[in-house]
């Protein structure tokens, strides 16, 4: 007898293995981050694995006739597929409203510690800092770093890196204690100017350490890049400068990052990515200290290359 | 292109009444049919000139090329409209597909339809008995069709059979009544590719439409976004749990679980508790063994503890709520401890209570297809193929649950929050209720519901919360089906009530002795 394909063989086949393809590839290229945290990132590859493997052990079936076929659960694969290759946008932080969280994220309303242990660190940091003030931020800084980082021997020039290089930087620096410390070591601060930076990259670390030490950098100028946000509780005057934190997925994001005291709060639109400068102040809110930024300065920017951040 | 011509398969038992319905068929017919017997029934056709007849015994069936020969030349030679085919009962259905749809047979006809007959009276308990064969037919059919049902008065029967195909072949539609499947018998069905294009219609017009969808207020791309996230979540545990279900499944040989159980009821529980944490088998999985372990002498009480607690201490399932609720050891103890609490209660209550346990004569979820590839599978690598080809049947038997589940907490989380804030308010008991209900209709697999759980966190407190993670493994929709495939009625509605109430009385504890303080 004639051979002759089953469609219906090959049709499973090419879904599972494509299912399969797009979970890797979704992994390898980064863009799973736009829906879970990177601690899924080993479940989604065996997962990938897994479907092109079930894939591939029924190709023997494809030269087998079969009668009736279930195309319908193939299709619900292909749900969950399709979602995750249609176009999509980032969520807006406006929508998010009322899970506001200024500086930590506690999505299981559990205080938990957020890592601190640096000022120890800061005599030594004051050194380094010194020879590279200026991060990423922004656009208009971005020269700059390009210029620090190929004096420092890195001649990575990708500003997503940023943070990265900003760590090997460091270590080629020669700056031992630092890297025999283990802890993340935070970039843009200039003690002398009283400045600090705050790269993409490092929005969450910064934030946190800013409220864990807040002795140490209030009245410092810090220049952060975040979402416009305002809720009820945010309201006049004053606006957060939030990114959305990713905790476990996208299921619960949590807009985060400190208050700011601006006059001309109105003519800013809301979920409009802005570099804030503001000097570091603080304020009680029901009791609870919380960080202020009182701001200078507010200026357009672009949005950052990874729209979330993930705090754990 | 010319219309190839239609072929219809009459499968079903010898006595299920197949000669009957064709002759029926052929009378109201106008058309020139040819009848291709496979059966040696009682009731015989009797040759008319407008109808072909052809007849193949079972030796026959030996040698396919020449069955094919000999369809091929009395369609060449007389000309006819449509094909009847009358299966017989006992042959393996595959063997209908490799005739009717081999090369030189499909070249001018094609299997429009396979229907299905079924005894009301005996039909069930022949199929609990009658080994393979059989389910490769049900497997295969689009419409069963039951019949010697004429004083239609025995309702229960009628939904007995409709749940036993149902749990076999989801897909086939069954009929009581010959007209309205007369109707359908020689229509054609959609094909697949409509369905492929219609999802593809709908992605096109959301692509272009969505910065309207979203100018209007209505959060389309956080929806999807976030049920892209739980279902990204949910398939990885899903998959993986699937996968080593079913190499247990796989490798360890049928009944064996059942041989090495202690027959003792204090020892049955407590080996209950202890074989769930190595067992790494979800809820879906778990009511066939637990059924198994009934039959085979092991108490009640201690079989069912096994089969609601080892959904929830199996070892996926603790990742999975550990991952979900993003390392908080607190959460993955307490469902790990109210779930063997329950288990315990359950176990104990149903020992000593002395509801009589009536289990039903036939059994069908225990020939499942994939036993079948499982106990062919000999070499390692047949055991990899049949590994491989269980998980994806298990998987997609599952993962629909996960999508539904997925979209309902998507929908409530982006768009019913005001409800949902208001319904936050609501006295915890009530709360526990609603997600208990909640949990049995969705009817999520235990490896994946703490996803979804977790996704619910921002409106809810934690105790009803647990409740959907303490309740949904042990019953549900899908468990009560499998349930009432192999236990009478009231034994089935014996346990749920039970489970429900001992689930309910532990949560309401556990709210008491300050559970909402657990975050």
């Amino acid at each position: 007898m004639k051979k002759q394909v089953n469609y219906d063989v090959l049709t499973e086949c090419i879904i599972a293995i494509l299912s399969g393809f797009i979970l890797i590839i979704k992994v390898v290229n980064g863009s799973y981050l736009d829906y879970v945290s990177p601690k899924f990132k080993i479940l989604l590859i065996i997962a990938g694995s897994l479907l092109v493997g079930i894939g591939m052990s029924r190709m023997h079936s494809v030269w087998k006739n079969s009668y009736n076929s279930h195309y319908k659960r193939y299709l619900l694969l292909a749900i969950p597929m399709l979602m995750l290759i249609i176009p999509h946008n980032s969520i807006a932080a406006s929508s998010l409203k009322n899970n506001y969280s200024p500086t930590q994220v506690n999505v299981n309303k559990k205080e938990k510690k957020p890592s601190d242990g640096v000022n120890s660190d800061s005599d030594k940091r004051q050194k380094q800092s010194g020879s590279r003030n200026k991060s990423n931020a922004d656009n208009s800084s971005f020269d700059t770093s390009q210029k620090d980082n190929s004096t420092a021997g890195n001649p990575k020039t990708d500003s997503i890196d940023s943070a990265k290089q900003n760590k090997t930087d460091f270590s080629s620096l020669g700056n031992k204690s630092q890297a025999s410390d283990g802890n993340t070591q935070l970039s843009g601060l200039d003690t002398q100017a009283k400045k600090i930076t705050v790269s993409d990259k490092e929005f969450y670390q910064w934030i946190s350490e800013l409220y864990n030490n807040y002795a140490i950098y209030a009245g410092y100028e810090v220049s952060i890049k975040g979402m416009k946000y305002q809720d009820d509780s945010i309201s006049g005057d004053k606006f957060a400068i939030v990114r959305l934190a990713m905790v476990c997925c996208a299921a619960d994001m949590v807009p985060c990052g400190p208050i700011c005291q601006y006059d001309k709060t109105g003519s800013l639109k809301n979920d409009t990515w802005y570099t804030v400068t503001g000097v570091l102040e603080n304020e009680t809110v029901g009791g609870q200290m919380q960080i202020k930024l009182n701001v200078k300065k507010v200026e357009e920017a672009t949005a950052p290359d990874e729209p979330y951040i993930y705090p754990y | 292109m010319i219309e190839k011509i239609q072929i219809v398969i009459i499968a079903g038992f010898m006595d299920a009444g197949k000669t009957t319905y064709i002759k029926q068929q052929l009378k109201n017919s106008e058309e020139k049919i040819l009848v291709i017997q496979f059966e040696d029934g009682e009731e015989e056709f009797t040759e008319d000139n407008e109808n072909l007849f052809l007849k193949f015994d079972r030796e026959d069936i030996t040698d396919l090329a020449e069955v094919i020969k000999k369809i091929d030349f009395e369609v060449r030679n007389n000309e006819c409209d449509r094909i009847m085919v009358e299966w017989n009962g006992m042959l393996d259905f595959q063997i209908a597909v490799d005739i009717f749809m081999s090369h030189t047979l499909k070249q001018y006809s094609h299997i429009e339809n396979v229907i299905y007959l079924v005894d009301i009276a005996t039909g069930l308990i022949m199929i609990g008995q009658t080994g393979v064969e059989p389910i490769t037919q049900i497997m295969n059919t689009d419409y069963v069709l039951i019949t010697k049902n004429e004083e239609k008065k025995d309702i229960n029967k009628v939904r007995q059979v409709k749940q036993a195909f149902r749990s076999m072949n989801p897909d086939a539609k069954v009929f009581t009544s010959k007209k309205k499947i007369n109707e359908k018998i020689w229509k054609k069905k959609d094909l697949p590719i409509y369905y492929f294009l219609a999802v593809l219609i709908v992605v096109g017009w959301y692509i272009f439409l969505a910065p309207y969808i979203e100018m209007g207020g209505f959060h389309f791309n956080q929806w999807m976004i976030v049920l892209t996230a739980i279902l990204l979540e949910g398939i990885p545990f899903l998959l993986i749990g699937t996968f080593i279900s079913a190499i247990i499944q796989v490798l360890i040989p049928d009944g064996y679980l059942e041989k090495i159980y202690p027959k003792n009821p204090f020892w049955g529980i407590l080996t209950a508790v202890i074989a769930g944490f190595f067992v790494p088998v979800c809820d879906c999985a778990i009511v066939p063994v637990a059924k198994g372990l009934i039959k085979k002498g092991v108490p009640f009480g201690a079989a069912i503890t096994f089969m609601v607690v080892t959904p929830i201490v199996n070892p996926i399932v603790i990742v999975s709520t550990y991952f979900a609720f993003n390392g908080d050891l607190s959460i993955v103890g307490t469902r790990i401890g109210l779930g063997i609490l329950c288990g315990i209660v359950i176990g104990i209550i149903l020992s000593f209570d002395k509801a009589p346990v009536k289990m039903k004569r036939y059994n069908y979820d225990r020939i499942c297809k994939n036993c079948m590839q499982s106990k062919d599978a000999v070499t390692r690598k047949q055991k990899c193929f049949a590994v491989l080809k269980q998980t994806e049947d298990e998987f997609y038997a599952v993962v629909k649950y996960l999508i539904l589940g997925g979209g309902i907490s998507a929908t409530i989380q982006v768009f019913g929050k005001g409800v949902t804030t208001a319904a936050g308010a609501w006295p915890i008991p009530i709360l526990i209720i609603i997600f208990m209900i909640f949990a049995f209709l969705v009817s999520m697999c235990s490896t994946s519901d703490a996803v979804v759980a977790k996704s619910m966190l921002n409106q809810f407190s934690i105790v009803p919360i647990m409740a959907f993670m303490v309740f949904g493994p042990m019953m549900d929709v899908k468990n009560y089906l499998m349930l009432s495939n192999g236990f009478s009625k009231k034994t089935v509605l014996h346990i749920v009530i039970v489970i429900s109430g001992v689930c309910f009385g532990v949560l309401i504890l556990f709210y008491l002795f300050g559970g909402e303080s657990l975050l």
